[in-house]
């Protein structure tokens, strides 16, 4: 569940957003639509916590912004799992190990690590490019695999910020398809897009967001 | 588990920038040796320093007047005294002899009698050779019916202690000019391993690891450091070592104390060296 209350956040040189009340139930999938800069990365990290609200308070999962310390962040993070439109991949190594490092850096056990890198890479279709580099992908599928490193925690919402930004019509359907098989297993979705109609013509549920305010 | 990552990551970071690595080493070996030999060299000198005022005696001249039985009492009284070790009487005959026999001359002949005086020589405790508890015993002696004078060597005493001062002084002054130097060395080579990492350190805090997780890997490549320095500056000292028993025949330290030290010190700079880029660079920016 992701809930903010009235939150305000503006950065120190330019308008974040104003007064922001919304509400993702658990398993939902909702969209963030609205132009340029109108303020949907910026609701993004305020929901992982990479920046704070200046006012108001938002409840994630059973935290409250208002009560939390910096010793909380990383790990209300491993709850949370982000896409970006850039994939974010680490250019050093395979498939496999970008997958891995999710769990690795939180200290999960090898043998658990091995387990589920590869149930997660079956989920996304993509057990036989496990040996592969990033670079030697194509697009989408580098999308896919950063989608399987931010759902191999196994988080209560996947925030996606313009995924399917960098791909073409074809990835791009492919991509979104994989998040709505995510989403029908229980997990939240939430994904800023400045397209509009491609948001609409799924059925789910639209907040549209201009300068900062929700307007719809 | 962990652990195990930063001691794998940190060892990766060593991989990434080998030149300033090296530099970094090589830098923290000779600040290392060089505390080393000085410490080497100082514990020597401390050494003859010792055996030198062990050899340093006082000297008590007996007014001509005291007669055999008057100088059985005098020696009974010396021995008393707190910090006196060892009295031994020397007869003015007996440094007569001792005269003619270093100089060669009858001084009877010349002055046609014995200008020498009887005396004692003693010998003091080890912790009594300090200058105040020096002085407090000559003044002790100096009441004694019979007694005429007491000398003492300071000057050699005060030679010694001075140059043995200046060595440890620039000893000193360089090893630490030399240890910060290598300081700033380590602190950069873990920067740049920072900053080589800076992607991966931004996908790690999404990804929900914590400062300390982050941190870990340029502390142990920081210790690293210390360790590899520590060792090719033990390489360093034993050549030292090595000349020095066939040249010189100096004392040496053991081999486990040197180790310890250079080890020691080797492991506090890496690790500051790390914890000052990490410091800087890696704030707390989550
Ligand atoms: N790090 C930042 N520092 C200063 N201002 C920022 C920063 N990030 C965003 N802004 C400003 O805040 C406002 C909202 O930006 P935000 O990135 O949330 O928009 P957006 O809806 O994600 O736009 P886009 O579709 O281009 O990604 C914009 O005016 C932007 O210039
Ligand atoms: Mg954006």
């Amino acid at each position: 569940m992701v809930r903010f209350f009235n939150v305000s956040f503006s950065y120190p040189r330019s308008a974040g957003v104003e007064n922001i009340n919304l509400y993702v139930k658990n398993g939902e999938f909702v969209f963030l639509t609205g132009p340029s800069g109108a303020g949907k990365s910026t609701v993004l990290k305020l929901i992982y916590l990479e920046e704070f609200p200046q006012r108001g308070n938002i409840l994630l999962d059973g935290y409250n912004t208002q009560e939390i310390t910096r010793k909380d962040i990383p790990y209300i993070r491993r709850k949370i799992g982000m896409v970006f439109q850039d994939f974010r991949l680490l250019r050093d190594r395979n498939v496999f190990e970008n997958i891995a490092f999710a769990l690795r850096i939180i200290g999960v056990r090898r043998s658990r690590i091995n387990k589920r890198v590869l149930e997660i890479l079956r989920d996304v279709g993509l057990s036989h490019k496990k040996l592969k580099m990033p670079q030697a992908l194509s697009g989408g599928e580098q999308q896919r695999v950063a989608i399987a490193r931010a759902l191999v925690n196994e988080p209560f919402v996947i925030l996606a910020d313009e995924p399917t930004g960098n791909l073409d019509e074809e990835n791009r359907e492919e991509i979104l398809a994989l998040l709505h098989k995510i989403n029908e297993r229980g997990t939240s979705i939430i994904m800023a897009t400045h397209n509009y109609e491609m948001a609409k013509k799924t059925g789910r549920r639209v907040i549209r967001i201009d300068k900062g305010k929700i307007i719809s | 588990m962990t652990w195990w990552y930063a001691v794998r990551e940190g060892f990766a970071n060593l991989r990434r920038a080998r030149g300033s690595v090296w530099v970094s080493i090589i830098t923290i070996a000779l600040s290392l040796w060089l505390v080393g030999i000085f410490l080497i060299g100082a514990w020597n000198g401390w050494q003859v320093l010792q055996k030198l005022k062990d050899k340093l005696e006082m000297e008590v001249f007996l007014l001509d007047t005291v007669k055999v039985q008057d100088a059985y009492h005098i020696r009974k009284s010396l021995l008393k005294i707190p910090g006196v070790d060892s009295v031994k009487f020397v007869s003015k005959y007996d440094a007569l002899q001792k005269f003619q026999k270093e100089f060669g001359e009858n001084i009877i002949d010349i002055l046609g009698e014995n200008p020498l005086q009887s005396s004692f020589r003693i010998r003091l405790k080890k912790s009594f050779h300090t200058r105040v508890r020096v002085q407090k015993i000559m003044g002790q002696i100096k009441k004694l019916s019979g007694v005429e004078d007491v000398t003492y060597r300071y000057d050699l005493l005060k030679i010694i202690e001075k140059y043995l001062k200046i060595f440890f002084g620039i000893g000193i002054s360089l090893g630490a000019i030399i240890a910060f130097i290598s300081l700033l060395l380590i602190s950069n080579t873990v920067r740049m391993a920072i900053v080589s990492r800076s992607e991966e350190i931004k996908v790690m805090r999404l990804l929900g690891a914590t400062p300390q997780f982050i941190r870990r890997p340029f502390l142990v490549q920081g210790f690293y450091l210390g360790v590899f320095g520590g060792i090719l500056s033990l390489f360093l000292l034993l050549v030292v070592i090595w000349a020095a028993r066939h040249e010189l025949s100096l004392q040496i330290l053991n081999a486990r104390e040197i180790f310890g030290f250079v080890m020691g010190w080797g492991i506090i700079l890496g690790v500051l060296g790390s914890w000052r880029a990490i410091g800087k660079y890696l704030k707390e920016e989550i």
